[in-house]
């Protein structure tokens, strides 16, 4: 198992390269004049701030020169400078992505439990109503546009009902939690403040309900065709066969089986929640990282791209290892050597 | 193990349905004090706090309440300049010299005297580390502490503009003694020597009405009464600039009493919002003036009876009342109507109207029946109350009514700047809004900078703002400024001047003073509640 | 439960899943139409702007009200579905095609070459999408062919991973052993034996994406990544109306035409599966 775990890590790192390359030669090649963008017009009729900066940002060097520069600062794990607020960029994503990771954790957990819920009913039920109640919810689920459901809820659940908090990621003037992990759900129960917490966790929570309304869609969906294949299989029909409680014979043979397509779909989805997710953290007005990954691009701060993309590739790849571990214990069989 | 987990299923069910119902139930959320104000704005544009460094839109929310500068303009006559930290002021006769005398009383929030030494380290500071903004100091040679309270400033060339550019925010006193404490570096080689920006992110060293108590990056600026203040107290004790990025969100936060102003209203909202009971609007001219670049290489642009036509085919009153929903003033030259060598009467005088049939005669003695050329913007932007993808499809259908067939090509903002800056737009939508508020800062378009992108230049127009800015005489630049304008508006120029945006504001309507300003988008330290 | 009900629970229940299928069809089949045949059905062209005619209720002369420029919402939502639909198709159909190039190459030749093509996969699921999209239209400009461009670029690598597993599987089946024993070329065996074998499941994965790919195609427009104006585009036209609530019917049309567009191939992929597919996902 460590022997695997180290290879695939290993494995990892060149699909990293490539992306941390793509990203720098998609930066620096696109026709614009970052100068011009991250200076602005009027300052840039002054050369000598032109040439301050070009020095600074080492826009002065060859390309490939840049490129290795920054290599050599990533392997000493350091992220470089972001150009449009002068701090590291590690500093700046730790504004960003825990607020992400908040976020899509809790959209994720309701949306496993909603999603498998739903889909082992669906499947148990197969040509009922339940099982046709849950596949169309499912495919309305997926064709909801993100962008109008998230005003939509807010239309609703705030500014229409009251029951919502207003957007953000706490009440105007709130201080937040002292920063630990950077995740406010969990540094206001590390300072034991729950009022904080219950705070913070209702602004969540219509974020979390749209980003949760399309992952439990791809989950119910998984879940009853998983389930409908295993539960077609010789052991459940023996299982069933000598008189085991349907209860049981569902999840202890059948689900447990089905488990790992659900396991791998369920870590994509999470992937691309922590991978950001600009229109609903616009709509809610929340820093997260995919507001992040669009202002950096759209001032051309490369340093800052790069980070995001950096950072992104590095979830993927954390998550599809915690997937491949959770195969494991889902089914023993599994074994990696 | 098994049976185990067959039970965590419902009872994690169970703690999810309690915690969502708990988030339901209002947590810390209290009825708003009476001294608070929520504005409602996207901040996400301030790149740094620092006031000597920032140069963004957002930025001037910490500027403007936490520090204060040698001099101030204020409602409604923006060109004049006003006394803020210096009492009085000597300019030299070639306009080269300024001396400046500071306030007896003002202090810090931290109790520290305001000193010549402050504001000469301030200055220096700004134009040597070499940020965004370090441009406009460019005019600055020298600073000289004549005594404690008295500091000469010496630049390079005469400057009659020089005195409107010191109310900008970038030219903001902070406390050099608790700056240098934190590494701030005034001397030349300080964009590598100063390390005082993060002092910036934790508290603000200024003389204004406020104090920083609290920035966070795309999430609030919290402002609190600085008690020390020299002026007259402001009413709010604590303000709050709440980061809200999308305008509907603004509206709703407005219209249930989240917040107290929004300010990035879009003008279809503003129409909407009209006549809600408990809110009210503020209308006033932004410093946005916007117009149309004719790029002079172009067919059939080349021709300047056609850029004329053009001139005459536009509906501007279309313009206004459709685009704009009304919320707009049309202008016959780029400066705002009101500055300085720019008064109403003269506004009035340089508009075109909307003629077709001399549009179409000017078309036909250029021998041109029917042109394409494109028409380049800033996709999805607003302008003030101008949107652009709106404004884009009025000029074609308007043009088409000519012959002349717009095809519409936007292009992102990064990329926009990048192609007007090159000159490669064949038409172009364009802006101005100021850094200070000086007739000169309109002068960028005779002056190589814009009218280069158009490949079009006036060497009368380049004299007479030259000229302008070494006069010290306020009657005689207004006289010269006028001339520039009516260089702009002549017909073989390739700006069609088109309108100046609106700023429009929404307000709970128990706030009260509200007093625009084009830099700082409003004058926070007079708000009241009623 | 015995042997006998089980067939007829299945019987009506194929029954049930066809009135899926169909209703799908059904609601791609009308807007397909509506788009087809737009100039017949619109009221007034796209494009026709009445200045003094903007924001109008939907009324008897214009069903759908009308825009901020006093265009006909109903004629927009029309033609815009050309350009929704042909987007959504065109992604899918380029994007499939890539895939299944890449991944038939990928499992049929195996070694370095699997190695390789599955790493650049990697780095394409990997890569913050939103971030390519603004490059390209940073550098191509915004409009409807370089979103689709941009969409392509992230959309093949679930396809060549779905082909080079199936191809993988095939690979080592009796016949495709035997074609290959009777001399058949690389290529004829992949032409000939593996891929007629594979289609099934790309058809069912195909239709399943229809509905994300208009999804995302609209997500694009209305970051302004995307179609440009006048352009009728459905995300276009939904974020130009997004902030209206009084005027709903701006944004609201183009909205629901896309979300009964999306449910449409979303019953009618269920339908395909259920038909055709292994029961996977």
């Amino acid at each position: 198992m460590v022997t695997y775990l180290l290879r695939r890590l290993l494995l990892s790192i060149p699909p990293l390269l490539g992306i941390t390359f793509v990203t720098f030669l998609v930066s620096h090649t696109l026709p614009t004049d970052m100068v011009l963008i991250n200076l602005g017009d009027r300052a840039t009729q002054n050369p000598e701030l032109v040439e301050a900066f070009r020095r600074k940002w080492g826009l002065d060097r060859p390309f490939l020169m840049q490129y290795l520069v920054y290599l050599g600062h990533l392997l000493r794990g350091d992220l470089g400078i972001s150009i449009a607020t002068n701090r590291p960029v590690l500093a700046e994503l730790w504004l960003s992505l825990p607020m992400t990771v908040e976020l899509a954790t809790l959209a994720m957990a309701v949306a496993v439990l909603v999603g498998v819920g739903l889909g082992v009913l669906a499947a148990v039920s197969r040509d009922r109503v339940v099982d046709y109640l849950a596949r169309a919810l499912a495919a309305t689920g997926l064709a909801l546009p993100t962008f109008w459901f998230a005003i939509l809820l807010l239309l609703a659940f705030y500014f229409r009902l009251g029951w919502a908090p207003p957007p953000g990621r706490l009440d105007a003037g709130l201080a937040p939690p002292e920063a630990v992990t950077g995740m406010y759900l969990v540094d206001s129960l590390l300072r034991g403040n729950v009022a904080l917490f219950v705070e913070a966790l209702a602004h969540l929570i219509l974020p979390a309900a749209v980003l949760a309304t399309v992952a439990v869609s791809f989950i119910t969906r998984i879940t009853r065709a998983s389930m409908l294949e295993v539960l077609d299989r010789e052991y459940v029909r023996v299982a069933r066969a000598k008189g085991m409680p349907e209860r049981r014979v569902i999840i202890r043979h059948a689900l447990r089986n089905a488990l790992i397509p659900i396991i791998t779909v369920s870590g994509t989805l999470y992937a691309q929640l922590m991978s950001g997710t600009v229109m609903t953290e616009t709509i809610f007005s929340l820093p997260g990282l995919g507001r992040y990954a669009v202002s950096s691009a759209g001032s051309l701060d490369f340093p800052a791209v790069m980070g995001v993309a950096f950072v992104v590739g590095v979830i993927y790849i954390v998550i599809n290892l915690a997937v491949d571990v959770l195969y494991v214990f889902v089914n023993p069989r599994i074994r990696y050597a | 193990m098994t049976r185990q987990r067959d039970r965590r299923v419902p009872v994690l069910a169970v703690t999810a349905v309690l915690i969502l119902g708990l988030g339901a139930a209002p947590g810390l959320r209290g009825a708003p004090a009476r001294d608070v104000l929520v504005i409602a704005k996207d901040i996400s544009d301030i790149r740094t706090p620092d006031p000597n460094k920032s140069y963004d839109v957002g930025g001037v929310f910490l500027q403007f309440p936490a520090y204060s500068r040698l001099v101030s303009q204020r409602a409604p006559d923006f060109w004049r300049v006003r006394p803020d930290l210096a009492v009085s002021w000597d300019i030299s006769r070639d306009a080269t010299v300024y001396t400046f005398k500071l306030r007896p009383d003002a202090v810090f929030a931290s109790g520290d005297p305001v000193t010549s030494e402050d504001v000469r380290f301030s200055l220096l500071r700004m134009k040597n580390i070499k940020g965004y903004g370090s441009f406009l100091a460019a005019p600055i040679k020298d600073i000289e502490t004549v005594d404690a309270k008295t500091v000469r400033i010496a630049l390079n060339n005469p400057d009659a503009a020089f005195l409107s550019v010191l109310a900008a925010g970038l030219f903001s006193i902070v406390n050099a003694r608790e700056v240098r404490a934190a590494g701030g570096v005034e001397t030349p080689g300080a964009d590598t020597l100063d390390k005082a920006e993060p002092l910036f992110y934790r508290a603000s060293t200024g003389s204004g009405s406020y104090v920083v108590r609290r920035y966070a990056r795309e999430s609030e600026i919290v402002l609190e009464r600085n008690e020390r203040y020299y002026g007259s107290k402001p009413y709010f004790r604590q303000v709050i600039v709440k980061h809200v990025k999308d305008p509907s969100t603004q509206a709703f936060m407005l219209q249930r009493g989240d917040a107290d102003i929004a300010l990035d209203l879009t003008v279809d909202q503003v129409e909407n919002l009209k006549g809600k009971p408990g809110l009210a609007i503020y209308e006033d001219p932004s410093a946005w003036t916007v117009y149309v670049g004719l790029n002079t290489s172009v067919k059939p642009w080349d021709n300047p009876r056609i850029r004329h036509a053009a001139r005459l085919a536009i509906d501007y009153d279309g313009v206004v009342s459709g685009v704009m929903r009304g919320h707009g003033r049309r202008i016959g030259s780029i400066m705002m109507p009101g500055m300085l060598g720019f008064p109403e009467p003269l506004n009035k005088e340089l508009l075109y109207p909307q003629d077709l049939r001399t549009a179409r005669a000017l078309m036909l003695q250029a021998g041109v029946t029917a042109a394409k050329v494109k028409l380049t913007w800033q996709a999805g932007s607003n302008y003030g109350t101008l949107n652009l993808d709106r404004l884009a499809q009025k000029l074609k259908a308007d043009l088409a009514r000519i012959g002349i067939d717009l095809e519409l090509t936007p292009a992102q903002p990064q990329i926009f700047l990048t192609y007007y800056r090159q000159g490669r737009p064949e038409t172009a939508i364009g802006f101005w809004f100021p850094d200070f508020m000086d007739p000169d800062n309109w002068s960028y378009f005779v002056t190589g900078f814009i009218d280069r992108r158009l490949r079009w230049s006036s060497p009368e127009g380049a004299r007479l703002v030259r000229d302008a800015k070494r006069t010290p005489d306020p009657a005689r630049r207004a006289e010269l400024y006028a001339q520039y304008n009516r260089v702009l508006a002549s017909s073989d120029s390739p700006y069609v001047h088109l309108v100046q945006s609106m700023a429009l504001v929404a307000a709970r309507a128990d706030v009260g003073n509200y007093r625009f300003h084009p830099l700082y988008f409003l004058e926070i330290d007079a708000l009241q509640r009623k | 439960m015995n042997d006998s009900g089980l067939r007829r629970r299945r019987s009506s229940g194929r029954l049930r899943r066809r009135a899926g299928l169909t209703l799908g069809l059904v609601l791609v089949a009308v807007w397909v139409a509506a788009a087809v045949l737009a100039p017949l059905l619109s009221p007034a062209g796209p494009f026709d702007q009445q200045m003094e005619q903007s924001f109008r209720p939907p009324s008897r002369a214009h069903p759908f009200g009308t825009d901020d420029l006093g265009r006909d919402v109903l004629a927009r939502v029309l033609y815009g579905g050309r350009i929704t639909l042909t987007l959504g198709a065109g992604v899918v159909a380029v994007g499939s095609a890539l895939g299944l190039a890449v991944g038939a190459a990928s499992g049929f030749v195996g070694g370095w070459t699997d190695e390789v093509l599955m790493r650049a996969t990697e780095v394409i699921m990997a890569f913050p999408s939103i971030i390519l999209a603004m490059a390209i239209a940073v550098a191509l400009g915004p409009g409807i062919v370089n979103a689709g461009l941009a969409m392509v670029l992230v959309w093949w690598p679930p396809y060549a991973r779905l082909v080079r597993g199936e191809v993988l599987a095939v690979k080592q089946m009796e016949y495709v052993e035997a074609s290959v024993a009777l001399g058949q070329t690389p290529f004829g065996v992949l032409w000939r034996a593996i891929l007629p074998n594979v289609s099934s499941s790309v058809i069912v994965l195909v239709t399943v994406d229809l509905g994300g790919a208009i999804i995302t195609g609209a997500g694009l427009s209305f970051l302004g990544l995307g179609a440009v104006p006048p352009s009728p585009e459905w995300g276009a036209m939904v974020n130009a109306g997004k902030e209206l609530y009084q005027q709903w019917w701006v944004a609201t049309f183009p909205g629901l035409a896309m979300f009964m567009v999306v449910l449409g191939f979303n019953f009618l992929g269920d339908g395909v599966r259920d038909l055709l597919g292994p029961g996977r996902a």
